[in-house]
């Protein structure tokens, strides 16, 4: 740890593949605790994590880790702990002899031990002795997750855990990485789901682009999210009389009528949670019947596009 | 750090032995079983040909034939694509197949995580080239002092042959293609179109190690082959090693 407490520090990391360039000029710090990395597919978040394993080399700039860099030393390696997006396993493994691999190859001094406390705790005792090749999709992330933190590690790495899990192993493995940061660890944590990260993170790192776009604590981007203008479609049996009113008397900032779909709106809210608190007593004042609400921008592309041109 | 990891050598060898598709299975019991069933056509041929059989029951023929064989077929074809076969996934099936992250985490030097892969994938290689030289042995002349030094022969040769092909395996894709190629066209082909050429392959030294071990004469002395062999090996390691070192792992989401 330096002495600003950072684990990671990524210093003009650049990355490019050939012609094409991954990741853009990041330069960043990360301590203990958890941090979210956020951008939708194809942003960097992978490219970064890999940087930060030391899996791939920067083109440009350099990262270290506990002071050091993994790829030039492998030690470092017993304190890092990956866990790769990537589903590919050793599927003729069961899950016990993948964990017992991996703790002998980390030197740990009881490897079945090991193997089973990590079993137990993403709750996959029970399948202990079946092939991977047979795992779910979701027990397979679980096995990931348990091989990334079998020895305790220092920093942890997790490209997009939560990925394939149903809801009650999204549960689990967001109280692991809760309680990973509570335990003083460093614990970078990739999604494109917003919520997600909402849930796990209290600090952000917001890629898109392979530019850095966005750091800092989660609740100063959920007011930027609030304030930005959101597109609400409408149908309504009487859009013209639909418009006028809202024009008139709602927080909007425009009305236009789709072109491909005459019966429908779109409209420009300037203030949402007023713009649908009142929308259904203008529709009723209006004597008109509302068929079809739709947010078009509330996804995580939106935002980040919202943020990149704010 | 240790050379080699010994959990690593026994994953490779279980790997090397036991995760292969049927159809690569079969064609490895084939290379192993063929000399062995080429010697039982032979044993087959003398009932029909009493001057055959009569040569047959000569063990001096019988040792000759199965030098023969070794040197003509096992050395030069059979165990080099026995070893290709075993050597190239080492390393090659976990780059395409996205496994070899796992490997490249562990806190071992990137020494240690390639020679551990090419200890135990050459344990593998040997195993089945011993089976099928014991084989071919069992069927003409089953003398263990023979089989020994046909075996103790092998075991240079292939190591250089593995050494070359696990490089191959990191260094390129559709390295079993490659390795083929090689095997077939410079090995078997190419190095005996003339001598010179021939001091170019693997086989001549492997086969002047056979010839020494067995006491048969040899234009290259023991100590020249063992030393082009190792050296061989060596080299072919320290590239696969250096070359494994620089490896980067793109794939994700970005790829």
């Amino acid at each position: 740890m330096t002495m600003s407490g950072a684990t990671v520090e990524i210093e003009g990391v650049t990355k490019r593949y050939g012609q094409v360039v991954a990741l853009s000029d990041v330069s960043l710090e990360m301590g203990p605790g958890v941090v979210g990395l956020l951008g939708p597919n194809g942003a960097g978040k992978t490219t970064l994590l890999k940087l930060i394993a030391g899996l791939l080399a920067p083109t440009l700039g350099q990262v270290r880790v506990l002071g050091g860099s993994p790829r030039r030393d492998p030690k470092l390696y017993g304190r890092i702990g990956y866990c790769p997006e990537s589903e590919r396993l050793y599927d003729f493994l069961t899950g016990f002899e993948f964990l017992e691999l991996c703790a002998r190859l980390r030197r740990l001094p009881h490897p079945e031990e090991a193997a089973e406390r990590a079993l137990e705790r993403v709750d996959l005792t029970k399948q202990r002795d079946k092939r991977i090749g047979a795992y779910s999709r979701g027990m397979r992330q679980r096995i990931k997750v348990a091989q990334s933190l079998l020895h305790d590690p220092e920093v942890v790495l997790l490209d997009e855990p939560l990925k394939g899990a149903d809801p009650a192993q999204r549960r689990t493995l967001i109280e692991i990485v809760r309680a990973l940061g509570e335990e003083g660890k460093t614990v970078v944590v990739s999604s494109h789901i917003l919520h997600e990260v909402e849930r796990m993170a209290s600090q952000i790192v917001l890629i898109h682009k392979g530019r850095l776009l966005a750091r800092g604590d989660f609740h100063a981007l959920r007011a930027a999210m609030e304030d930005r203008p959101h597109k609400v479609a409408l149908t309504a049996s009487d859009p013209k009389k639909l418009a006028a009113l809202l024009t008139e008397r709602a927080p909007v900032r425009g009305v236009d009528f789709d072109e491909t779909d005459g019966q429908r709106l779109i409209v420009e809210v300037t203030e949402p949670e007023r713009f649908y608190r009142e929308l259904p007593r203008l529709a009723v004042e209006a004597g008109v019947r509302l068929r079809e609400i739709r947010g078009l921008d509330e996804d995580l592309e939106s935002v980040f596009r919202y943020l990149v041109e704010r | 750090m240790g050379i080699v990891d010994l959990a690593l050598v026994r994953f490779s060898l279980r790997q090397a032995l036991g995760r292969h598709r049927l159809g690569r299975w079969a064609f490895l019991g084939f290379l192993v079983v063929l000399p062995a069933l080429v010697a039982l056509v032979v044993l087959e041929a003398g009932r029909f040909d009493p001057e055959l059989a009569r040569e047959w029951a000569d063990r001096e023929f019988r040792q000759q034939f199965l030098r023969g064989l070794f040197e003509g077929i096992q050395l030069p074809l059979l165990f080099p694509l026995i070893v290709l076969l075993l050597m190239v996934p080492a390393l090659r099936e976990e780059i395409d197949g996205d496994t070899l992250p796992y490997l490249w985490i562990a806190p071992l030097s990137r020494g240690a995580i390639v020679l551990s892969k090419f200890v135990g994938a050459l344990g593998g290689a040997v195993l089945l080239v011993g089976m099928s030289t014991a084989l071919a042995a069992a069927v003409a002349v089953p003398d263990a002092a023979v089989l020994g030094k046909l075996l103790l022969a092998a075991l240079p040769g292939a190591a250089a042959y593995g050494a070359l092909f696990l490089l191959l395996g990191v260094w390129v894709p559709r390295a079993l293609l490659w390795g083929i190629a090689y095997v077939i066209g410079w090995e078997e082909l190419f190095s005996r179109v003339s001598e010179a050429a021939s001091q170019l392959s693997v086989r001549h030294y492997a086969v002047a190690v056979e010839r020494a071990l067995l006491r048969e004469p040899s234009d290259v002395p023991l100590g020249t082959a063992l030393g082009v062999l190792l050296g061989l090996t060596v080299v072919a390691l320290v590239l696969a090693v250096w070359r494994f070192a620089q490896m980067e792992f793109p794939g994700g989401e970005e790829a």
